[in-house]
């Protein structure tokens, strides 16, 4: 298998408000789109016929016969104009535009026409109901930005205008919205409330499968099982943990959610039996300090197979500036990343090829890039040129004071770190491991844990710092620090150098009692 | 002119006479036989009025019948009135399924009561509907089967025969 090569769907250029909020979802061999006002269809099955408006279009499902030709299609939808056909071709003969070659069939008229064009796919249109009827195909929002597919109906919801409520599709038809027309397959509208309570606004729809989908409103959670036209339910799965946008949440391969919510990032097991903030006691304030705002930032996640753990990317919509992080989940542990802002992540996919080499997670990037992790790159891809990466590891504030016969810590008294060795990772230099270029440390001390963290983050001046280079137990060094704590900084910004550090070894000797 | 029962023959000068007593003879029978028919009249009309009577009593039960198994019937806006009432308990039922549900706040709330009218309302009145033409056709086939039976009562002409024969005798 090669790479394969992307193509522009030319008549969607220009056609979509990327500035605006976007979403999309794929059936039918359709893509369904919902930005805004501009509800639109990619479709990748079809074959579209090109003809002068018809009084009566055939009916959906119907087959249309072209003569001579022996050409048929099953008709899938025909717009309001009635001058193109789009159908599923089932004969191996083919549509012609041969003059006498008149269509018919599916109760059409008149049975005159012949094709003006026979156009392949991929075809981009508008997503209306069939005919533009809406006496018998009823009437679609005009605006929405979310879209979904769920047990085989197309599932619109974020209608500006009716911010609370949700669109439901006749089961396998997508151009059908007759709500309420009684049979079980109809299509269906509603909101997420007890009854007779004021609805919540829908910001995100997750469907998984045809088991359930889950409304992630502003300040509620909501999950509807089954068919809400036969014999579903929808019941309420949070009351105080809403969600913060279309795109804010994923699936790990256990089917756990995990998704931003208004207290952090979160996790609902596959089973529902409960609703867990991740950052609850590691980043308590994760939500105040990233300050992001649905009508300014947008959060993207994915769940990363490769690197086994979940990207969190919180980017400002309008210039890129980013804040994300990666969940690992081998340490549970979260690692705050910073990515150049041509990079800033306004979607994330795992795009899960059959070769895994060209498996992997794809960030599409603010500057229309769409991009993915390299394990081998020693700097972030800006475009036309590379951007140093800036890293850095903060050691956990250590104690320097001396530990009794029972390994208690006597707080009285300071220490002298004597002592440091640092062992860099990549073995020997070269060889099949990836070597370490070079790593800055930095040491600070204080009299309490919580000075010596806050000199870090603050860049207060170092007791002492230095940079180390290759790979392996590097030289011990001296610092001959006194204190009661100390922090250690491990960091780098250099271009095209990477470090990783495998161990970090002190001595620490008994100094005298904090003055 | 044979002789009547217990007839004597008559000769002579006797002969007028006997003319005379045959003449009162005949006027008799005649007059016992004109009794005779109008006894048999007022019997046969009697009888007649009593068949139109019971005739219409009957034509009255059928009609009745009928009457009861039409749409303006009370029994038949009884039995609309019944099904109404549990068309409105199966919305209920149903509305209070979609509350338990959680779907109260879609389109499918709003299609309940087309839901119901479409699986029990028109079923239930169809059924209302046929049982009142079942009741109705049978009524009326018992009134026309009823009325293919009936014969005008025709008199019992035996006396009415005697009664000539005799006075053929005279």
């Amino acid at each position: 298998m090669s790479a394969g090569t992307m193509t522009l769907l030319a008549a969607s250029s220009g056609d979509l408000n990327t500035s605006d909020q976007l979403s999309m979802a794929s059936a039918f061999q359709k893509v369904f789109i919902a930005n805004g006002t501009k509800l639109k269809i990619a479709d990748f099955i079809n074959t579209k016929l090109t003809i002068t408006a018809l009084t009566t279009a055939p009916t959906r499902g119907s087959t249309v016969t072209q003569l001579t030709s022996g050409a048929t299609m099953i008709v899938d939808y025909v717009p309001s104009t009635k001058d193109a056909i789009y159908g599923y071709v089932t004969s191996s003969a083919a549509f012609t535009t041969t003059a006498g070659h008149t269509l018919s069939g599916g109760g059409m008229d008149p049975t005159t026409r012949v094709p003006s064009a026979v156009t392949n796919n991929p075809h981009w249109y508008n997503h209306t109901v069939y005919i533009g009827d809406a006496a018998t195909y009823g009437t679609m929002p005009t605006n929405a930005y979310l879209v979904c597919v769920y047990r085989g109906r197309v599932t619109l919801a974020g209608n500006p205008i009716y911010p609370n409520q949700w669109y439901m599709s006749r089961v396998a038809n997508p151009f059908d919205y007759l709500y309420g027309a009684g049979d079980p397959m109809s299509a269906v509208a509603g909101n997420n409330a007890d009854a007779g309570q004021c609805p919540d606004i829908v910001r995100a729809l997750i469907s998984f499968h045809d088991d359930y989908l889950i409304f992630g409103c502003a300040s509620t959670l909501w999950i509807l099982r089954g068919d809400p036209v036969s014999g579903g339910s929808l019941d309420n799965l949070s009351d105080t943990t809403g969600m913060f946008g279309a795109n804010s949440w994923c699936f790990d391969d256990a089917r756990s959610l995990y998704f931003w919510g208004t207290g952090g990032i979160y996790k609902i097991n596959s089973d529902f039996s409960g609703i867990q903030n991740l950052t609850e006691l590691t980043l308590p304030e994760i939500v105040n300090d990233e300050g992001a705002d649905p009508s300014t930032h947008r959060i993207t996640m994915g769940y990363d197979k490769k690197r086994h753990g979940l990207i969190v990317s919180i980017t400002v919509v309008a210039t890129g500036v980013n804040s994300n992080y990666f969940y690992s989940f081998k340490t549970q542990g979260f690692f705050p990343e910073t990515y150049p802002e041509e990079c800033g992540p306004y979607s994330i996919f795992y795009y899960d090829a059959n070769d895994p080499d060209y498996a992997d997670l794809l960030i599409g990037s603010r500057d229309g890039y769409i991009r993915k992790f390299l394990n081998t790159a020693k700097d972030d891809d800006i475009g036309a040129t590379d951007e140093a990466i800036s890293s850095y590891v903060t050691y956990p504030i250590t104690s320097l004071g001396p530990r009794d016969r029972k390994g208690n810590l006597n707080l009285d008294f300071e220490g002298k770190l004597t002592e440091l060795v640092l062992e860099l990772a990549g073995g020997a230099a070269s060889g099949g491991f990836q070597d370490t270029d070079q790593v800055t440390y930095s040491l600070y001390k204080g009299d309490d844990a919580e000075t010596v963290l806050e000199d870090i983050i603050d860049g207060a001046t170092v007791f002492t710092s230095g940079t180390l280079s290759a790979t392996g137990r590097k030289n011990k060094i001296r610092p001959r620090m006194r204190g009661a704590f100390m922090g250690l900084k491990l960091s780098d910004s250099t271009a095209s150098k990477t470090w990783a550090v495998n161990k970090v070894m002190f001595d620490i000797q008994k100094a005298g009692r904090i003055r | 002119m044979p002789l009547g029962p217990g007839e004597q023959p008559v000769f002579g000068k006797y002969q007028s006479d006997f003319s005379a007593y045959q003449y009162q003879q005949r006027n008799a029978a005649a007059a016992s036989q004109n009794s005779l028919t109008n006894a048999y009249n007022k019997l046969a009309g009697q009888a007649r009025a009593a068949n139109l009577s019971r005739e219409r009593e009957i034509r009255n039960i059928y009609g009745g019948i009928i009457g009861q198994n039409t749409k303006d019937s009370p029994f038949f806006k009884a039995g609309m009135a019944d099904i109404e009432t549990q068309a409105g308990q199966l919305v209920g039922q149903e509305t209070q399924g979609l509350i338990s549900s959680g779907l109260f706040g879609t389109t499918t709330a709003a299609s309940v009561p087309t839901k119901v009218a479409t699986q029990f309302t028109r079923p239930a009145r169809l059924k209302l509907e046929d049982l009142l033409q079942q009741r109705k056709t049978e009524a009326q086939l018992g009134l026309a089967g009823f009325v293919e039976r009936i014969q005008e009562p025709y008199p019992d002409l035996n006396p009415l025969l005697q009664a000539s024969i005799a006075r053929g005798n005279m």
